[in-house]
């Protein structure tokens, strides 16, 4: 089914701001909505939790700090049956935990935001550094089958707009939505514009349609919140349309995981977004995403003055990836390479998507990916093409 | 035209207080401005970072990589970045905090901060002084960009140190 669109007037005081990455991801999802927050705190999430707890009493939202992680992933998931726009705030060692409630809210089909502040891993690494090792975690963590979606904020104006469209994306698509920020952009302040006017999606819903199945080749199910007077059964077992558990029935599995795995998949050319800069005449082209984008585009003006032809392919939408875009514009390219702030994973995916040899340049000692990293990858890349 | 401002100094002394008023006044002179800092698990009393891009074009990498202007409070931090200074650049130190050394290529600044700070009754608006005398000499930002800014971010009862501590700032003639 299809989700509706409203458009209301910012709950946020439109105008010019200077804000910090996480705070504007909580003034992103009161624009969206955002009734509900349930977390615990982490650095460098904390301060989007600090946020919400005075912006959700200026809206009459709800804010609770649970004992842990899984219970904030939960508490979300019963919130988001309950009719809520529903979000929390984490980092790695959180997220960790978060897994099992992410299944959850996969297979329930509960529309949840979830923003993770990436920050060096593994485990708790470096809890004030920035990392991006969270890429596979979000969309392969918790077991079985299923999709997600993850956008990737390279600016603090970014990470506004993008909490704004993950709220979005999740009611339209009745799907956990990651906004992928990490500590760089996260504790970065920059100018953030609030617009005077927010687009809002909400949820399909439709009086006596089952909730777990549809007719629709969307794949979307209408979803009634507990209290609508809806016939209604939620579990995390297998279930059928009406929502009855049905642990031994082939059938009934195969449909559930294919529809829950396809309703992402079918749409991705939708759902996918990315962004290529000076790639008209590129020979070498960096593919990267969120912080280290930035970082590229200061090697790309350094090579550019000396005559190197170089662009950046950047993915707005990591999950699902944007792999039209990356396929077109790495057309004629002749290196590609990918920075990245983990030891290499949005590398791979690129590798598989294009089928050809790149060039990973990973930087892993929990700082900011550097202009100079991508510059000395690139410049031993053409020394040994030489 | 990018211009990278670096403050540092201690925990306790307003360097990331210092580093935000600088980028939101920058936003307040129409200018593109991008402020980072160093976090860590323990930040008073130890040493710290704010840095600021301002630019009048779109910002790249936001992060601070070779300042052109350095404001030290501490001898500790100018010590540590007082070689990152691009050549031609400028440097303003807290002259009751910190030793300077002749360095090649750099302008460098005395501002006895914490003692017109002092002068004016509190001592912990040595970091308004510096930013004060440092805005005063470059010009970034406009003397009304400041003042309006730090009124703005600060609570009403520091309206008055403020001001004070603002036009010590820009007072001082080293």
């Amino acid at each position: 089914m299809k989700h509706t669109i409203e458009k209301v007037k910012s709950p946020i005081k439109p105008g010019e701001y200077f804000l910090m990455g996480d705070e504007a991801s909580a003034d992103g999802a009161i624009a969206a909505g955002c009734n509900f927050f349930a977390g615990y705190p982490i650095t460098p999430a904390s301060e989007i939790m600090v946020r919400m707890v005075h912006r959700l009493r200026e809206t009459d939202g709800s804010f609770i700090q649970m004992e842990d992680e899984i219970g904030s992933i939960c508490a979300m998931i019963g919130a988001s049956w309950a009719g809520s726009k529903a979000m929390t705030a984490t980092s790695g060692p959180g997220l960790s935990l978060m897994m099992e409630g992410l299944g959850y809210a996969a297979i329930t089909e509960a529309p949840i935001v979830i923003v993770d502040v990436q920050r060096a891993g593994p485990a708790t690494g470096q809890a004030t550094r920035p990392g991006s090792g969270d890429v596979f975690q979000v969309k392969y963590g918790s077991h079985g089958d299923y999709e997600i979606i993850a956008l990737s904020p390279w600016s603090v104006q970014e990470v506004f707009d993008l909490t704004l469209e993950a709220f979005n994306l999740a009611e339209a698509y009745r799907v956990p939505v990651f906004v992928l920020a990490d500590e760089s952009v996260g504790h970065l302040r920059e100018r953030v514009i609030v617009p005077e006017e927010v687009e809002r999606w909400n949820r399909p819903f439709a009086s006596g349609a089952p909730p777990f199945d549809t007719d629709d080749p969307n794949g979307i199910p209408s979803m009634p919140a507990f209290g609508q007077g809806e016939h209604l059964l939620v579990t995390g077992s297998t279930h059928d349309g009406k929502g009855y558990r049905k642990t031994q029935d082939a059938a009934t599995h195969e449909k559930l995981v294919k529809r829950l795995v396809g309703k992402i998949r079918n749409a991705a050319d939708e759902i996918s977004r990315c962004e290529t800069y000076q790639t008209d005449d590129a020979d070498i082209l960096i593919v990267a995403y969120g912080f280290s984008a930035r970082a590229s585009l200061d090697a790309i003006s350094e090579f550019r003055s000396k005559g190197v032809k170089v662009g950046l392919f950047r993915p707005v939408t990591l999950w699902p990836f944007p792999e039209k875009g990356l396929l077109e514009t790495a057309r004629g390219v002749k290196h590609i390479v990918v920075p990245e702030m983990n030891y290499g994973q949005v590398s791979r995916e690129v590798e598989r998507i294009l089928h050809r040899e790149i060039t990973a340049l990973p930087q892993v000692d929990g700082e900011g990916m550097r202009p100079g990293t991508i510059v000395d990858g690139i410049e031993q890349l053409i020394g040994r093409a030489k | 035209m990018r211009t990278e401002l670096l403050f540092c100094g201690f925990g306790g002394q307003g360097i990331i207080f210092a580093g935000k008023i600088m980028g939101q006044a920058g936003v307040a002179a129409k200018l593109e401005t991008a402020q980072s800092a160093s976090y860590g698990s323990e930040a008073r009393g130890s040493a710290c970072h704010a840095g600021v891009v301002v630019s009048t074009e779109q910002i790249g990498y936001p992060k601070v990589t070779k300042p052109d202007i350095l404001v030290a409070m501490s001898q500790e931090a100018y010590d540590k970045f007082i070689n990152t200074v691009k050549s031609g650049g400028t440097v303003f130190y807290d002259s009751h905090l910190v030793n300077a050394t002749e360095t090649e290529g750099v302008v460098q600044n005395a501002i006895p901060a914490t003692s017109l700070a002092t002068d004016i009754g509190r001592r912990g608006v040595a970091n308004v002084v510096m930013l004060s005398a440092m805005v005063a000499s470059s010009g970034i930002v406009s003397k009304d960009n400041l003042q309006d800014t730090l009124d703005e971010q600060s609570p009403p009862a520091f309206k008055e140190i403020n001001g004070n501590a603002v036009d010590a700032g820009f007072g001082f003639k080293g």
